[in-house]
């Protein structure tokens, strides 16, 4: 018998783990012995049995049922508000997928069906709690139905004794004085595009034009230095580092939470080549690691995602949200996740339609992530348990996992790397992280 | 042995079943972990 088959031994800035997919446990090692589990995918049961911590096997669960839909499914409603755009940005995917619907809004009647939707859905997955993100195109371009929206899904809230959050996903250039104190007044999060200083920023994101958007942008958001916003770069472009872009962010914004985000499209829009992703990665940890001091704790999105399922040891066994949240487009066309939209292969239903809920998640039920040919035998699989089901697919799975697979797997060494360091060499910063952790996972966890 | 490997992330004891807790949270955008860290603030 086998407890693990997936022992995985690596090493960052010349310093040696032991990871067992199986139970999550991370082991810090000495260089010595790290020759003996260089190489090995297994390791003999009696040693596992030696091993300090806990061993558990996570017990399987079925590959598709009907618990597992109930379990996996969020209360998460994407509302697609408007296909219209007021920026062309040279790597926007939205040009590629919903050129035919260019200009295309949704009118309140369309975005209250939405909404009555995923009240259903929460009551058939019996959960209090509710997200609804505005999305685009530039969704402020409809703020007439954003503010509708909000009000009536607070009153139905109340009504059936149960809470919702907002979200919005927006360029920036449109979050004015007025709009803003809209969002802060019902404590939207706000995601923001910006891609790091000014002349990169503007070389990628622009107004139709042509014109830079980081000017606007910035101003918009120079009275907004709280923890409002969450800022998301991408890196779209080989002359600048996702250290850089992280430095910039993190100095910019003291409060925000920022997430970098190398662009993976495809092999030959890939961002990064496979040899730099060493050099990029390695930069990348340094300028987490020195800013760690000016934070009051990690504002690193994706770093504290992992962190959460390491210390918990809670495993992930989905991936993304596709199939587990719905997207509504302004005609009112059911997808599986936002990025779906526009795409009729991902079309599930529509709104005006008979459905049953069931059946909306049926769809696109995938497997946990154990069962899924692509991933089963991979190390990483209880951390990463996926990836981006879009990507994949629209990639394609050989591309895939050359370029987006091998990234996210040193990348995860290295969180991973980060994690002993903070619990090693700042045990004050790793206090506050559990505190911070042990106050976000468990709510965390009620909403999707 | 204990010298030579140490267990790095022993601190939260797991003496529960966590196979029937809802998964965290994993969105490509990392942006639902936010939005619940602002809805616990």
């Amino acid at each position: 018998m086998e407890l693990s088959r997936e022992l995985h031994c690596f090493s960052v800035y010349d310093e040696y783990f032991v990871f067992i997919a199986d139970t999550l446990n991370l082991y810090k090692i000495n260089p010595t012995i790290a020759p003996y589990f260089f190489g090995k995918s297994k390791l003999p049961v009696n040693l596992i049995r030696r091993l300090p911590g806990d061993i558990f096997v996570h017990p399987p669960k079925n590959q598709c049922s009907r618990d597992n839909q109930v379990y996996s499914s969020s209360n998460s409603l994407s509302l697609y508000v408007t296909y219209d755009c007021n920026m062309a940005c040279s790597y926007c995917f939205e040009k590629d997928y919903h050129s035919q619907f260019k200009k295309r809004s949704m009118d309140f009647e369309t975005a209250r069906k939405a909404v009555d939707l995923i009240f259903r859905i929460s009551d058939w997955n019996e959960r209090e709690e509710i997200e609804i993100n505005f999305f685009g195109g530039e969704p402020l371009l409809n703020m007439k139905v954003i503010k509708q929206v909000v009000e009536y899904a607070i009153n139905k809230a109340r009504n059936k004794n149960k809470s919702v959050g907002f979200t919005i996903s927006t360029n920036g250039t449109l979050l004015n004085f007025k709009n803003m104190d809209f969002l802060k007044k019902y404590n939207f999060g706000i995601l923001v595009s910006i891609d790091g200083p000014e002349d990169i920023h503007n070389k990628h994101r622009k107004f139709l034009s042509g014109s830079g958007t980081f000017k606007v942008i910035m101003d918009n958001l120079k009275d907004y230095k709280d923890d409002t916003f969450f800022i998301r770069a991408t890196q779209g472009d080989k002359s600048i580092s996702m250290a850089e872009q992280l430095n910039y962010l993190l100095n910019t914004f003291p409060a925000a939470s920022v997430h970098v985000e190398p662009l993976f499209w495809g092999e030959k829009a890939s961002c990064i080549d496979r040899k730099d992703v060493e050099k990029e990665l390695s930069d990348f940890f340094k300028a987490v690691i020195s800013n760690i001091p000016k934070q009051s704790y990690i504002r690193i999105r994706g770093i504290f995602h992992y962190f959460s399922i390491l210390y918990f040891r809670n495993p992930s066994y989905w991936s993304c949200a596709f199939g587990k949240m719905i997207a509504v487009d302004p005609d009112g066309n059911i997808y599986p996740c936002q990025s779906a939209v526009g795409e009729r292969k991902y079309l599930i239903s529509n709104i005006n339609d008979d459905y049953d809920i069931n059946d909306i998640f049926l769809k696109y039920q995938t497997a946990p992530v154990q069962y899924l040919p692509f991933c089963k035998n991979c190390w990483a699989r209880f951390l990463c348990a996926g990836g981006c089901y879009i990507a994949k697919d629209r990639m394609g799975e050989e591309i895939y996992k050359k370029y987006h697979c091998e990234y996210k797997k040193r990348l995860i060494e290295y969180i991973l790397y980060l994690y002993w360091m903070l619990k090693e060499n700042k045990p004050s910063d790793f206090i506050k992280l559990k505190e911070k952790l042990k106050n976000t996972v468990h709510r965390s966890n009620l909403s999707i | 042995m204990e010298n030579l490997i140490v267990l790095v992330n022993g601190d939260f004891k797991n003496d529960k079943d966590q196979s029937n807790l809802p998964p965290p949270p994993a969105c490509c955008f990392g942006f639902v972990t936010a939005v619940c860290d602002k809805l616990n603030s």
